[in-house]
């Protein structure tokens, strides 16, 4: 079978509130990969331009975005799985390409989460669950995982530290993580000070620290067929397997509240495919938009048991010299999640990995890396396997 | 014989002393202490949600199919024109094959709505009627009325099969008295003095109707096992009563200190308090007051023995209740003062009108479906069985969540999004014989309840937009079994 290879990654900066449009934002993640992979925008086929709608108010976002990026008149396409939407595009411009549609596809993703207030965001935010059935009964992300979160600790006895734990690992990282919004370090300490805001509450058992960086940023990844890929880049990365799931929408229709069920499907689908079990992953990506999420990835990918996600981050094997590192350019946690632009980040993470280009973030000679991405609540998963 | 065939009745889970609002207001008029606790109706709660309430009691265990009409009388519906009847109705679940009303405008309203439905019975043209009274009245910080008005709600099953309390008779006297009033404009009532009320109005109505009741009936007080009507001013109360030629064991205690005035409910509420204590054969008078009196005359039956092992009534109301430890509290619930909600209050309530109405059932009723095929009961209602073994299309049938009782799945506390009496507490409930659906939480402490934790549904108002005026009920759990 043909491969697909990735030639081209970037992404702009992950801040609190970006000066610019998104089309502004959009070019800064383009301009890096399009450095990257040394092409011209003549030589992309067709873009696909990812992020979660409304929060900008824009309608159509691909149109703009593909405009200002010099990539009309080719063919572009908006794809939207909320927190996921970059790696959900990825999945469609490998099928292109593996179709024989296209040759060079450029995955745009972006969001700007700043140009709205807290109220409007909310309500955005809780629109990505069901709008008869369930975000008129008033949910915001965190409670959602927060319900997760109690299960998990209710049925595994899992602790509020063994998820600070994680926070610690991913501030570790994050503030040597250029890109990150979050450069600040974090200790246990501060979770059980409650004068520090990182110990406040914001959806039981979660506290501020257990949730991600609200960010604005943008990301790019630029995928060839693998004779184009070959020509164009020296170092190209292969996608190796690729898997996606979907799951009940509603909280109230899923079988257990204790690790995401499209963790689990998109996971299998990828190992099944790049023919590889979770012992061979040298680095991961994983989606922690809260500490939780990042303990139920470890469970749902096959790092650890069921249940025993936290014995891993106890005794540091996702840290960058465990047996399985995790998030080491500081996850969604510190980096930062700029929803339509976290996957494509995730994926600029583990090529720079396997290039061995990721500098003071560099896991030692890593061959094959893994990226998970959640899309909504455990809505949509989206695990996709690289190699070098 | 037509007559009561069950009770129930509902009082908030909130309470507060009304030492707690004297201390808050009771600088401006020293002369309104008052001892005893008043229900205070939680925020999420009115007067059409207790009404839902106190029948949902009331009807535990009956046949909700033959009911035939249901009047609700209240002085402080939510809606002006809307018929907060139907509200009622279809939460219940009842058919839509049935005369709804509201009657309102006095809190004789109460004995009014009682003694129409008994009519409507005894006459024959129907067989069985709902009557519920609710009321949640507002009295102005610092004013006696704000530590006299209590929230509360009771419900009355009227007729002609299993009667617990026979009707036996009615008298009454109306009167354009104008003790208090509210016009349209009007949140608070405003009152003429309150010697006026008790002197011209409370001593000579209530005696007019139960004299004119025994005389007509051809009955002296010793006949009558116990008399009961609002205790609103409590010494004319007892001066009535030896006025009456009762002896004070007649007496019905009027419940004043420890649950306060109810309204249209207070009479209903006092004979169901009455109906709990009762034996066969006794003789009972229950009068409401308010512009006028109507007094009814009731024999309790053999029956009454059969729904005393019930969950029903007014007794088990009085324990366990939460103390609202903050005076402001309940001014804030009541939109007396309106505190800072920050930005995130402002988020745009969801309302489309046509939705709500469209699947009104599930909504206001908390109608889900059971699949005929695998009994696997579903909410919302499906067309094709979530039962991954079953998975039938279309053979489906009506499935009735509200009064099942549940277990937390999972939960949290939202410290985030606004909510009027923070944390928003909401949880995935497992509905005992099967579904699983999504409730806030209410009524409770976060430190109460854990996964597990046994839950029973309870009518409110899930929020309210303000620019449309619109109300969204929908139901909630309650943690811990009452």
């Amino acid at each position: 079978m043909k491969k697909v290879g990735i030639i081209g990654v970037g992404q702009s900066n992950f801040v609190r509130g970006y000066p610019g449009s998104i089309r502004e934002l959009a070019f800064e993640g383009f301009k890096e990969a399009m450095g990257d992979a040394k092409i011209q925008t003549q030589d992309i086929d067709a873009s696909i331009i990812a992020s979660a709608p409304e929060y900008d108010k824009q309608r159509s976002p691909a149109g703009v975005v593909a405009e200002y990026l010099g990539l009309i008149p080719q063919p572009t396409f908006y794809i939207e799985s909320v927190c996921s939407s970059s790696s959900t595009a990825l999945k469609v411009a490998y099928s292109m390409i593996m179709a024989g549609l296209h040759d060079v596809v450029a995955v745009v993703g972006f969001q700007k989460m700043s140009e709205i207030s807290s109220n409007e965001s909310q309500e955005r935010m809780g629109r990505g669950a069901d709008i008869q059935w369930e975000s008129p009964f008033g949910t915001m992300m965190p409670a959602y995982y927060a319900m997760y979160a109690q299960a998990h600790m209710a049925k595994y006895g899992t602790t509020p530290e063994d998820l600070a734990r994680i926070r610690v690992k991913a501030a570790s990282y994050g503030q040597i993580n250029e890109k990150a919004v979050y450069r600040k370090p974090v200790t246990m300490d501060m979770f059980s000070d409650p004068e520090n805001n990182m110990s406040a509450d914001v959806a039981r058992p979660l506290r501020v620290g257990d949730c991600c960086a609200n960010a604005d940023g943008s990301s790019c990844i630029i995928v060839a067929s693998e004779e184009k890929a070959k020509a164009i880049h020296d170092k190209p990365v292969w996608i190796l397997g690729i898997g996606a799931a979907s799951e009940a929408v509603n909280m109230a229709g899923r079988e257990m509240l204790t690790g995401l069920r499209v963790g689990i499907e998109a996971g299998r689908q990828a190992y099944e495919m790049a023919g590889i079990t979770a012992k061979d992953i040298d680095v991961a990506e994983v989606h922690d938009c809260f500490t939780i999420a990042e303990m139920m990835a470890y469970e749902n990918l096959g790092f650890a048991k069921p249940g025993e996600g936290k014995d891993l981050i106890a005794s540091k094997e996702t840290y960058k010299d465990g047996s399985i590192p995790v998030n080491v350019d500081g996850g969604l946690l510190s980096k930062g999640h700029p929803i339509g632009a976290t996957g494509g980040s995730q994926i600029r993470t583990i090529v720079l990995q396997l290039r061995e280009e990721a500098g003071e973030m560099q896991v030692k000679n890593p061959e094959i890396g893994l990226v998970h991405n959640i899309g909504g609540v455990g809505l949509y998963g989206n695990v996709t396997i690289l190699g070098r | 014989m037509t007559g009561i065939v069950s009770y129930g009745s509902y009082l908030p889970a909130n309470r507060i002393k009304r030492e707690a609002i004297f201390n808050g207001m009771g600088w401006l008029h020293q002369a309104t202490y008052m001892n005893g606790d008043k229900y205070v109706a939680n925020f999420d709660e009115d007067s059409v949600t207790m009404a839902v309430a106190s029948s949902m009691n009331c009807l535990e265990d009956n046949d909700r199919e033959d009911i035939e009409a249901l009047c609700f009388a209240t002085t402080s519906s939510p809606f002006i024109e809307r018929c907060a009847a139907g509200i009622i109705g279809t939460a219940l679940d009842l058919s839509s094959q049935i005369n709804t009303f509201d009657l309102t405008g006095s809190t004789r309203a109460g004995t009014s709505a009682l003694l129409s439905a008994i009519n409507s019975v005894n006459s024959g043209t129907i067989h069985s009627a709902l009557v519920c009274a609710s009321d949640m009245r507002l009295g102005k910080p610092g004013s006696s009325q704000e530590l006299q008005f209590s929230d509360g709600a009771a419900s009355l099953l009227i007729g002609d099969k299993g009667v617990i309390a026979q009707w036996d008779g009615f008298y009454g006297v109306s009167y354009d008295f104008p003790d208090h009033w509210r016009t349209e404009n009007d949140k608070t009532d405003r009152a003429w003095e309150d010697r006026f009320g008790r002197e011209e109005g409370y001593r000579k109505f209530i005696y007019e109707a139960i004299s004119g009741l025994l005389s007509k009936y051809h009955l002296n007080p010793k006949n009558i096992a116990k008399v009961a009507f609002p205790g609103i001013y409590p010494r004319d109360h007892a001066l009535l009563i030896k006025a009456l030629g009762f002896e004070p064991e007649q007496l019905q205690d009027h419940l004043m200190a420890s649950m306060g005035n109810t309204g249209t409910a207070y009479p209903l509420m006092l004979l169901i308090s009455t109906l709990e204590e009762s034996n066969p054969g006794d003789r009972i008078i229950v009068a409401g007051f308010g512009n006028g009196s109507d007094a009814l005359l009731f024999t309790v039956t053999e029956e009454i023995k059969k729904i005393k092992g019930q969950r029903k009534g007014l007794k088990r109301h009085f324990s366990s209740k939460r103390d609202l430890d903050r005076y402001e509290k309940y001014l804030s619930f009541r939109g007396l003062i309106s505190p800072e909600g920050g930005i995130r209050a402002e988020a745009i309530p969801f309302t489309a009108i046509s939705l709500t109405w469209r699947d009104r059932r599930e909504i206001l009723g908390l109608c889900g479906t059971r699949c005929k095929v695998c009994s696997t009961p579903q909410y919302p209602a499906q067309k094709v069985c979530v039962n991954p073994d079953c998975q039938a299309i279309d053979n489906m049938e009506p499935y009735r969540f509200s009064d099942k009782k549940g277990k937390i799945f999972s939960f949290t506390a939202d410290l985030l999004s606004f909510t009027p009496n923070p944390p928003a507490i909401y949880a995935v409930i497992d509905f005992d014989g099967g579904g699983r659906f999504w409730f806030d939480l209410t009524d409770c402490d976060l430190d109460s309840i854990k996964i597990g934790t046994e839950v029973e549904m309870t009518f409110r108002r899930r929020y309210r937009d303000e620019r449309g005026g619109i109300i969204g009920y929908f139901w909630k759990a309650v943690p811990g079994l009452r």
